[in-house]
């Protein structure tokens, strides 16, 4: 599998859908990621889900628990097989998220904000460092979706989000869901953040639903379709960074096989259209 | 406060069965930080209800809140792999419910019958080491994705009525074979499931571990023994839950 044929529109990998997937003739699906913690030792239907899987599309890898704020390094007993599974599927990047999951050997299995502030900057950075070491791969980070602040910001995520990225030479996750979440939640404008993000560090885009609760406050769930709003913001981004990889993300309330690829569908054509890319 | 500290207290805001007021207040929005801590305690309790979903049927909603509560409390999750948070939660408490009258008797024993079955499906089966065809004079290799389990009810079969589980030792294999995807539940005799259980310490032939668990049964290695042994040991062949002999 050639590193380079991570192009379009692609899925995540999930059992609910797989069996549909595998029988499905899709070409707009060009790729597939997967979550590793999902198959690093792992046996049983999930192995042969993700043989099977791989015999078709590339693979790109979408780590959920090495949040590169997290204050303890990752442990070789999680690393060392993560790197070999890497290796096998020959990702052409991995990437993790600016957050933080648990501290103390703890892991609370979510994606929680670090301080906006030098420090956590400074331990991004290391993090950051040791993975790229470790796994000798490039290593992109995905800027989240963060409902507060964690204790008195020193500056705007997006200075935050930027200082780490130079500092670290690290590429971006761009998720673009999470962009417009946290431009509706914070008050900021979503196309004036885009168009500040360095386009030469994109190598990849989430897009995924959202949901707002009774409050007011948007939850990035996963868990609905892709808002019009969100689609717009999409086009513009890859107008700004060129032909980048789109991955529609869905993890709850997962609809049937058709429905997802209608979305993919619709993204497909967004793509070439924002970006001239043509399939032959 | 510090990046360790700001991080612990917002991990304890999550864990504690009462939020600490005064580190909310630290942390900055409550109302926010209560959403995070509901997000991270209802997913943690969506990954045990999925795995260990007939227990917590038997146990009630209350039981596993109360449980949930206290397992966050004092021995939260401390694995990256989502899938083993089901098996650790099990773990911890199992002997929370074997002492808890409350509950019903057979609770801690379908409890980790069902982190047996959850482990089983998903481990690897695949042995990297050679494997010899099988010989008395060597040590077996078993099959990575088998667990073994004494338990004093019979919770591997489901009863016509969820709560009634017959009271009755049983020895029990919990096994997936490497080509399938099933995990099957295997009942034993003792004297069976003891010579599974040496087997699956090693470090000792066929015939050495026969031998020991025999002398501990007070059974002689005469024909009859010898006869049922090759049954047995065609069976798990079989099964897949003997691979071979040590190469």
């Amino acid at each position: 599998m050639q590193k380079s044929r991570v192009r379009g529109v692609g899925i995540g990998l999930r059992r609910a859908l797989a069996e549909e997937l595998f029988a499905s003739d899709a070409p707009e699906i060009r790729w597939l990621e997967i979550h590793p913690e999902n198959y690093v030792t792992r046996g049983g239907y999930f192995r042969t889900m993700l043989e099977r899987a791989r015999a078709r599309w590339p693979i790109v890898t979408h780590g959920l628990t090495l949040g590169v704020g997290a204050v303890e390094p990752a442990e070789a007993s999680y690393t060392r097989p993560l790197r070999q599974l890497l290796e096998e599927l020959h990702v052409p990047w991995h990437s993790e998220h600016l957050c933080f999951s648990g501290t103390d050997g703890v892991m609370l299995h979510d994606l929680l904000p670090v301080p906006f502030d030098r420090p956590s900057i400074d331990t991004a950075c290391a993090r950051i460092a040791e993975l790229r070491d470790t796994l000798q791969l490039p290593i992109a980070i995905e800027n989240i979706s963060y409902y507060t602040t964690l204790g008195e910001p020193q500056m705007p995520e997006f200075d935050f989000l930027l200082e780490v990225l130079e500092r670290s030479d690290a590429k971006l996750l761009l998720d673009v869901n999470n962009v417009f979440v946290n431009s509706r939640n914070h008050d900021f404008d979503a196309y004036e953040y885009i168009e500040r993000i360095p386009a030469e560090r994109v190598v990849q885009i989430h897009v995924a639903g959202h949901l707002t609760r009774h409050d007011g406050l948007i939850i990035d769930t996963h868990g609905e379709a892709v808002r019009p709003e969100v689609y717009d913001l999409l086009e513009h981004t890859l107008r700004h960074t060129g032909e980048v990889p789109v991955l529609l993300e869905r993890d709850q309330n997962i609809p049937c096989f058709a429905q997802v690829h209608a979305e993919v569908q619709r993204l497909d054509e967004l793509y070439r259209r924002a970006t001239g890319a043509s399939w032959g | 406060m510090g990046l360790v500290n700001a991080e612990r207290k917002v991990q304890a805001v999550c864990l504690r069965a009462q939020p600490d007021e005064a580190t909310l207040a630290q942390l900055g929005d409550r109302r926010v930080w209560l959403i995070y801590r509901e997000m991270v305690r209802s997913r943690l309790r969506e990954e045990i209800e999925l795995g260990l979903s007939r227990t917590c049927r038997a146990a009630g909603s209350a039981a596993v809140g109360q449980a949930l509560e206290r397992y966050l409390e004092v021995a939260p999750p401390r694995t990256r792999l989502f899938r083993e948070v089901a098996c650790h939660f099990a773990r911890s408490v199992a002997p929370w419910w074997r002492a808890d009258p409350s509950v019903p008797a057979y609770l801690a024993e379908l409890c980790a019958y069902e982190a047996a079955v959850w482990e089983v499906a998903d481990l690897d089966a695949r042995v990297e080491s050679a494997i010899a065809e099988f010989a008395f004079d060597k040590a077996p290799v078993l099959s990575p994705a088998l667990r073994l389990l004494q338990l004093s009810y019979v919770v591997h079969q489901i009863p016509s009525d969820e709560a009634q589980y017959a009271a009755e030792t049983c020895w029990i294999a919990v096994h997936r074979p490497a080509d399938d995807q099933r995990v099957q539940p295997w009942r034993l005799n003792q004297l069976t499931y003891d010579l599974l259980a040496r087997w699956q310490v090693g470090g000792v032939t066929i015939t050495q571990a026969t031998e020991q668990v025999a002398r501990a049964h007070g059974r002689a290695v005469d024909a009859t023994f010898v006869d049922g042994l090759c049954t047995v040991l065609a069976d798990f062949i079989d099964k897949g839950i003997i691979l071979g002999s040590a190469g």
